[in-house]
């Protein structure tokens, strides 16, 4: 290397000098940076070492080009875009492409979209590359708005603008202006104008498709937002025609030079050198085929919602649970879509968070109580103070709520990390909810009866607290669907999981669906004595909506009952193992350097602070495993879940598939009970919650 | 040599000590199994920082292992000790060397720094790695989402040693 001298070895000499072996450091100066200054003129990490061809060096965008050209780049551009969000970043895959680098450079000096020409080509090239980049300028917001950077997505931009400030309608005119100039020319074959139509329509159906989170839904009104849907039947015709044709012979004329580590080296980049990367053309349609496949069933299901409840079951069955079968487009959109800036959901004028937080209470507790009319019957400066307690609770629900939503639309990893922050948030809740509640009562007598008894119903404490076991339970079971369990741990998370949910259908019973159907007695007997036809109908509407929350009590209630009855014979199957030699849930393996306590405290630290219900202990583990198991009984259970459950009434497609999957994971452990042996690993079952044991 | 700490079926265990064609040749050797090569950095800053924790198995005087961690002060409320890379050479896989650096490097965690609980990472399909952190009673606290570019989703683990690592952050800070 020329006009380099190699210091490598002083710096060495130097560093014996230093004491203790330790390097010295000024705060002002950040070793990481300093290590790499360290790696210049080394190939494997120093980017001005790329060594670039003449082609490459000499790119010129401003040449031109023909039709074959324009379709071979623009099926590079899509192949690009699709590799980029297949876990890689924005300078090895789409700023690869000159034609893309110099749009954002320019932009950064004239704040203008670049055009490469002003023949018809050029201009055609001009707005889909300028399409793509404000498409890539579009995702990376979406990204830093709701996606975790490096995870989901990586950005890398290089200290580029992605046209920003560009509206895109101006960029949406200049695409469909390319589209009629293409069906315009007159020098071209006919099947070649047919592919490049298709492809500028697809970049166009791509800029389009950010319309989902900016479309206002009136929930449960049942508007199909037709326009936007026609876009995405479109967009998925346009790929299943782009997806029949062979782009090699065209991929072949593009421009040498064109895509290359030119801006690597060029542009301000904090990156080690790393290779092109490109998804196959296979993998690039199909990509592009679920993404718009998504987008339209989000935006189906979304807007035929009917009620709370379905909006309840699409978030826990659509979106929660599949969510990492969404592409990370589709994942980004989602939550936008879901909950915006001005806390609207689904962008409703009228259907904002709070209408959410006090809906999905309703939807359990909450419905036709005296917190939900705020009918106090009290002196106007105790009401006053109420009213603004109360408000203070309604916030804090909201932010739960708020929680609630972001946890399902988040990969399945950060789902349980999320779930484990908000457990500490919904345990301190209960605890000021409750508080509030009963100072309620004992201040003002405000209160329903639970039943016929004196309880107190506490809907509010009681909503929160069934909140937190579904949480609870979820971490635990979440934690087996993404492997984090060792095998001699799964005993005790089935058992813990068991735990729980025996508290959740307590509660459910003796509390939620008690609670509510008392609720409507007293409404039935209140209709009776009625004369009035207006105040019949009045109740009749609440009658309506408390039958409507016991339908979905009941449906939670035979998701939980199943889950109840599956732990527990899991848990029991386990034990027999345990009991009988073929595994070991006491004591850890020879060479652990930590006792079975300490990872049993551990494992369930997130629970340690819980206050209700009491957190189990590590000796409350042990005697369980002493229980005696009877074979039989679990055969039994598990033979009779088939006949039980039925699901009729259940109308979500997902939520039917996961209630039979946990139905068939009974008959698999039926088989499983006619094996003897040893305990030894943990497969794919029918469902992730129940793995099948080898 | 000084750097000497014992011997075992006569490979030699040492402390490292900085100078340039040991650390030539642990670069060379850690590099080969990085996922990603941009890491080196992170290794180097280790070792310069946090030479004491840095030990490397020679047979014959040519180092065939090495392990490199750090020590960092986790939220504010625990000390933490993190293994940020292991590696034995291949033809001296399987005869437990791993598994002794990693007992060493803790060993002297606990004594040195009186740390609260050691802490790494592995891809989810390294299963080499996870059975020898598994067998040691490392758990798997959290799954990270397609942690390594490219590649595949990665496991936290965590061996706890204090009380401190019972308790939640939210309940430690004071
Ligand atoms: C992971 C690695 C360090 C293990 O080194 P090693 O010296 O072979 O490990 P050990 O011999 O100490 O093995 C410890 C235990 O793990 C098991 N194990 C190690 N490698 C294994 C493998 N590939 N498959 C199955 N089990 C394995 C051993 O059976 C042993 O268990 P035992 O005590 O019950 O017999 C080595 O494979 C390696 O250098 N891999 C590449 C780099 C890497 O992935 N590092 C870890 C990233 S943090």
């Amino acid at each position: 290397m020329e006009g380099f001298i190699d210091i490598t070895s002083e710096i060495f000499d130097s560093v014996n000098q230093i004491a203790n072996n330790k390097v010295v450091q000024s705060p002002l100066f950040d070793l990481l940076e300093g290590a790499r200054a360290i790696e210049v003129s080394n190939k494997k990490l120093d980017t001005g070492l790329i060594e670039l061809t003449e082609e490459e060096l000499n790119f010129n965008c401003y040449g031109k080009v023909n039709i074959k050209q324009c379709i071979g780049i623009l099926n590079k551009l899509l192949r690009s875009l699709m590799s980029w969000l297949d876990h890689s970043s924005i300078p090895v895959t789409l700023l690869s492409c000159r034609y893309v680098q110099e749009v954002v450079e320019q932009y950064l000096k004239t704040s203008k979209m670049t055009e490469f020409g002003d023949d018809g080509f050029s201009r055609i090239l001009s707005s889909a590359v300028n399409g793509v980049v404000k498409f890539i300028g579009i995702m990376i917001t979406v990204g830093n708005t709701v996606l975790y950077e490096e995870e989901d997505i990586t950005t890398r931009a290089l200290d580029m603008n992605f046209l920003n400030e560009i509206l895109i309608d101006e960029v949406i005119e200049n695409l469909e202006r390319s589209i009629k100039i293409t069906n315009d020319l007159v020098s071209a074959d006919d099947s070649h104008k047919l592919i490049l139509t298709h492809q500028l329509k697809l970049i166009l159906s791509i800029v389009q498709s950010p319309i989902l989170f900016n479309l206002q839904i009136e929930l449960f009104q049942g508007n199909p937002y037709e326009f936007f849907n026609i876009i995405l039947e479109n967009a998925i015709d346009t790929v299943k025609y782009l997806n029949k044709i062979n782009f090699e012979e065209f991929e072949k004329e593009v421009p040498v030079g064109c895509f290359s580590k030119y801006c690597q080296k060029k542009l301000n980049n904090h990156n080690i050198p790393g290779e092109l990367y490109m998804i196959s053309q296979e993998s690039t349609m199909k990509n592009l085929e679920d993404i718009f496949q998504q987008l339209k069933s989000i935006l189906i299901k979304s807007t035929s919602l009917k009620n709370i409840a379905c909006l309840e079951n699409w978030l826990d069955y659509d979106v929660q649970l599949q969510i990492n079968k969404y592409h990370v487009i589709t994942r980004g959109f989602l939550q936008l879509y879901l909950i915006r800036d001005d806390q609207s959901i689904l962008g409703s004028p009228t259907f904002k968070l709070s209408h959410l937080s006090l809906e999905l209470m309703n939807n359990c507790t909450l419905a036709n109580t005296v917190y939900s009319s705020r009918n106090w019957n009290i002196n106007i400066n105790d009401c006053k103070k109420l009213d603004e307690d109360y408000n203070k609770i309604l916030n804090d629900l909201d932010i739960i709520a708020y929680q609630l939503i972001i946890i399902k639309c988040n990969n399945r990893c950060r789902q349980r990390q999320l779930i484990n922050k908000n457990l500490i948030l919904l345990d301190s809740l209960q605890v000021n909810c409750e508080n509030f509640e009963i100072s309620n009562y004992n201040q003002f007598k405000i209160n329903d009866k639970l039943s016929d008894t004196e309880e107190l119903s506490l809907p509010l404490t009681s909503f929160v607290y069934f909140k937190k076991l579904q949480l609870m339970i979820d971490f635990l079971l979440l934690g087996i669907e993404l492997e984090l369990y060792n095998l001699v741990e799964i005993y005790s998370i089935y058992w813990y999981s068991n735990y729980l949910l025996k508290h959740l259908l307590n509660h459910f019973s003796t509390r939620i669906i008690t609670f509510n159907n008392n609720k409507l007695v007293r409404l039935n007997n209140k209709r009776k004595k009625l004369k009035n036809a207006s105040q019949k109908i009045q109740i009749d509407m609440k009658r309506q909506q408390l039958i409507d929350v016991i339908k979905h009590n009941q449906q939670q209630l035979a998701h939980y009952q199943l889950l109840y009855r599956l732990t527990d014979n899991v848990t029991k199957i386990l034990r027999n193992h345990h009991i009988e030699g073929r595994a070991n849930f006491s004591e850890v393996p020879k060479d652990f350097l930590i006792n079975f306590e300490k990872m049993f405290r551990l494992r369930f630290k997130p629970f340690e602070s819980i206050g209700v219900p009491k957190s189990l202990t590590f000796d409350e583990y042990l005697i369980s495993l002493k229980e005696p198991v009877s074979l039989d009984a679990v055969i039994k259970d598990l033979e009779s879940i088939k006949q039980d459950y039925k699901f009729e009434g259940v109308e979500n497609q997902n939520q039917l598939e996961w209630m039979r999957s946990l139905v068939k994971s009974s008959l698999m452990y039926l088989l499983h009970l006619n094996s003897d042996q040893e305990l030894r690993s943990l497969t794919e079952g029918y469902n992730p919650y129940f793995p099948n044991f080898k | 040599m000084t750097d000497h700490l014992f011997t075992c079926d006569s490979l030699t265990y040492h402390r490292f000590n900085l100078n340039e064609e040991e650390f030539k040749i642990i670069t060379n050797l850690v590099s080969q199994h990085l996922s990603e090569p941009y890491s080196i950095y992170v290794y180097w800053y280790f070792i310069n920082t946090w030479p004491q924790y840095c030990y490397t198995v020679k047979d014959e005087g040519k180092i065939i292992g090495v392990i490199i961690s750090k020590i960092n002060n986790h939220k504010d409320v625990r000390i933490r000790g993190y293994i940020g890379m292991l590696v034995v050479q291949d033809d001296y896989r399987k005869r437990g060397i791993a598994k002794k650096l990693v007992k060493l490097t803790i060993e002297n965690m606990i004594k040195d720094d009186k740390v609260d609980e050691i802490s790494l990472e592995t891809e989810v399909i390294n299963k080499g790695a996870l059975r020898l952190y598994e067998s040691l009673g490392f758990i798997k606290t959290k799954r990270l989402f397609k942690y390594y570019l490219n590649t595949h989703d990665a496991f936290r683990l965590i061996l706890p040693i204090s009380e401190k690592s019972f308790k939640r952050i939210a309940f430690l800070k004071h």
